[in-house]
């Protein structure tokens, strides 16, 4: 498909990017403590950093994957939106205020509350830094995406574009930054998610339940995917042709949320256990109607083939030039694009507070003081952000969604056994959660690579989410080894 | 090298571990349905394609796991303000 510059929509662009950097170097200013910058000091109000947390979640995968998934695969996308919820009431109602109690700045010291030990310090920094490359590449890729159809830059310039902003906010400001870019892009999102919804349904001229019982009706549906019974179209199975497959997703995306370090990072920028508690209701209602609206955007792509063959990440920004003309598109590319800012500032902060805090500071036993904490954690989050750029170019053309739903899985496999382990189960040993670790990191990755992500027809495992193998190894090796050393 | 601390995380306030129990509660039954739905995705997509209230019970089914997590969570925090503040 061919993109032309549009000088409105760039416009636009241009003005909620600058507001956004202006946002994080004005909140540079109030940086003054390593505390400060990996945790906004803990004094973050609670609503605030609830609609942060949903700015935080609704990254590129939920925003432009999710809607490309359904308009291209119907219910199979469909069940991102349910997974990606549904996590989060694993990590209210288990894991957050047990947390919250126990840890100071990093998923690390969550785990070392009960076991210090350098062993498991390591595997799980090493973790948080996979998970959060895994992550941040669909983030990239989906910048590089947008940037293609709105500027007329060619999808590599776009990478390294957003990949230099992001290396800015995150290297002036921190978590003070993040917090508030967050906050802002969850609302955009939310009213533009709303307005596109609505859109969807005043251009059909039909209410919402009509609107899917017409789709389910149609006996020779044209999707993106080919002709087919409209109720079939909305069942799986149509991208998911194993049906473990879907199991297997199911399974990581339920247990994912609660085990991924800038999610968890965000329980400690509150004052109490309580506004931790908070802070999660408000992000779950306002992520979950923002899930249920992506059935709309992704069926509404379908519906009107406002769909890209050759990027489906591209599916809700041209509906909404489909719907609102230039200046919608521009308005919906930009909110896409802060949104990306925001997700991958607080995935560079958590990959960086690994590295540095972590493996350079505690693992290495380099002590330093708060000034030299901060410069190591500012070149770090520059290493990083390079490092996803070179990442999300070789990635191009993948769907933002099923990425990260990767990234769920290696969070599930590595980080939940551990964590669930060290919170609520006194005969945990250092060796067992430290190899929990390991197993969980190498089996998922491992089976990724020998997979059809990697190996396509070829490949030696058969599914496409290692979750139903990793996640229940991980799980057995943390507790097993536990028990036996007792 | 390894050192084990004294605290124990789950010595908490009977308060705190009135919330959790009431969490757990919750979060059985959510897991269930959760699990159902997977079950019937995975192994037998013909109950997910079944038409009911205009839609089909895949549509109806998720919509429903979103609703209901927002509805536990709100009464989730709900409760555990009843208990901290000393109601329940």
């Amino acid at each position: 498909m061919a993109y032309t510059f549009q000088p409105i929509a760039v416009a636009l662009f241009l003005v909620i990017t600058a507001i956004t950097l202006g946002i994080s170097f004005w909140a540079a200013k109030q940086v003054k403590t390593a505390s400060h910058y990996f945790v906004a000091g803990g004094g973050v109000k609670w609503l605030v950093n609830g609609i942060a947390f949903a700015g935080d979640y609704l990254s590129a995968a939920s925003f432009l994957g999710i809607a490309g998934m359904i308009a291209f695969f119907g219910f199979d996308g469909f069940l991102y939106s349910i997974g990606f919820l549904a996590g989060w009431i694993v990590a209210l109602l288990i894991v957050a205020e047990p947390l919250r109690r126990c840890g100071k700045y990093t998923f690390c010291d969550a785990l070392l509350f009960r076991l210090e030990d350098k062993g498991v310090r390591l595997a799980g920094a090493v973790s948080t830094l996979i998970v959060s490359l895994f992550y941040l590449i669909p983030q990239i890729v989906g910048a590089g995406s947008i940037v293609q159809p709105l500027l007329g830059l060619s999808y590599e310039v776009g990478v390294v574009l957003v990949g230099a902003l992001v290396i800015t906010i995150v290297a002036t400001a921190g978590m003070v930054s993040t917090t508030y870019v967050q906050f802002i892009k969850g609302f955009l999102l939310l009213i533009a998610a709303v307005a596109l919804t609505g859109g969807v349904l005043w251009a059909t001229g039909l209410g919402p339940v009509d609107f899917i019982s017409n789709i389910l009706d149609n006996p020779a549906l044209t999707t993106p995917s080919g002709v087919m019974d409209g109720n079939a179209f909305l069942a799986p199975g149509i991208k998911f042709k194993n049906p473990l497959d879907f199991l297997s997703l199911a399974l990581a995306l339920i247990l994912g949320t609660a085990a991924l370090p800038h999610v968890l990072i965000r329980y400690y920028t509150v004052p109490t256990p309580a506004d931790a508690r908070r802070s999660t209701v408000i992000a779950i209602a306002a992520i979950g109607v923002f899930y249920i609206l992506t059935l709309f955007l992704g069926l509404g792509a379908m519906h009107f083939m406002t769909v890209d063959p050759a990027n489906q990440n591209l599916s809700a920004p041209l509906l909404a030039e489909f719907i609102g003309g230039e200046i919608f598109f521009g308005l919906i590319s930009s909110i896409a694009f802060a949104t990306i800012l925001g997700t991958v500032s607080g995935l560079i902060m958590a990959a960086a507070g690994a590295i540095s805090h972590d493996i350079w500071t505690v693992y290495l036993g380099n002590t330093q003081d708060d000034a030299q904490t901060l410069r190591m954690t500012k070149i770090t989050a520059i290493g990083v952000g390079i490092a996803a750029i070179i990442l999300g170019i070789v990635a191009k053309g993948m769907n933002v969604a099923f990425l990260v739903g990767l990234a769920f899985a290696i969070a599930a496999s590595a980080n939940l056994p551990a964590l669930i382990s060290v919170l609520f189960w006194k005969g945990t040993t250092a060796r067992g959660v430290s190899l929990g670790i390991w197993t969980g990191l190498l089996s998922s990755c491992g089976l990724i690579l020998i997979g059809p992500t990697i190996m396509g027809a070829g490949a030696i495992f058969p599914l496409a989410n290692p979750g139903i193998v990793s996640i229940p190894l991980s799980f057995i090796v943390t507790f097993g080894v536990s028990m036996l050393e007792k | 090298m390894t050192k084990e601390k004294p605290e124990d995380i789950m010595a908490v306030p009977e308060k705190d571990k009135k919330t959790f129990r009431m969490g757990l509660i919750l979060f059985t039954f959510y897991i269930i349905g959760y699990f159902l739905f997977t079950i019937a995705g995975t192994f037998n997509k013909n109950i997910l394609m079944m038409r009911v209230l205009g839609l089909n019970v895949g549509i109806v089914g998720g919509m429903l796991i979103i609703v209901s997590a927002i509805i536990i969570a709100v009464y989730y925090n709900w409760y555990a303000g009843q208990v901290e503040t000393g109601v329940n």
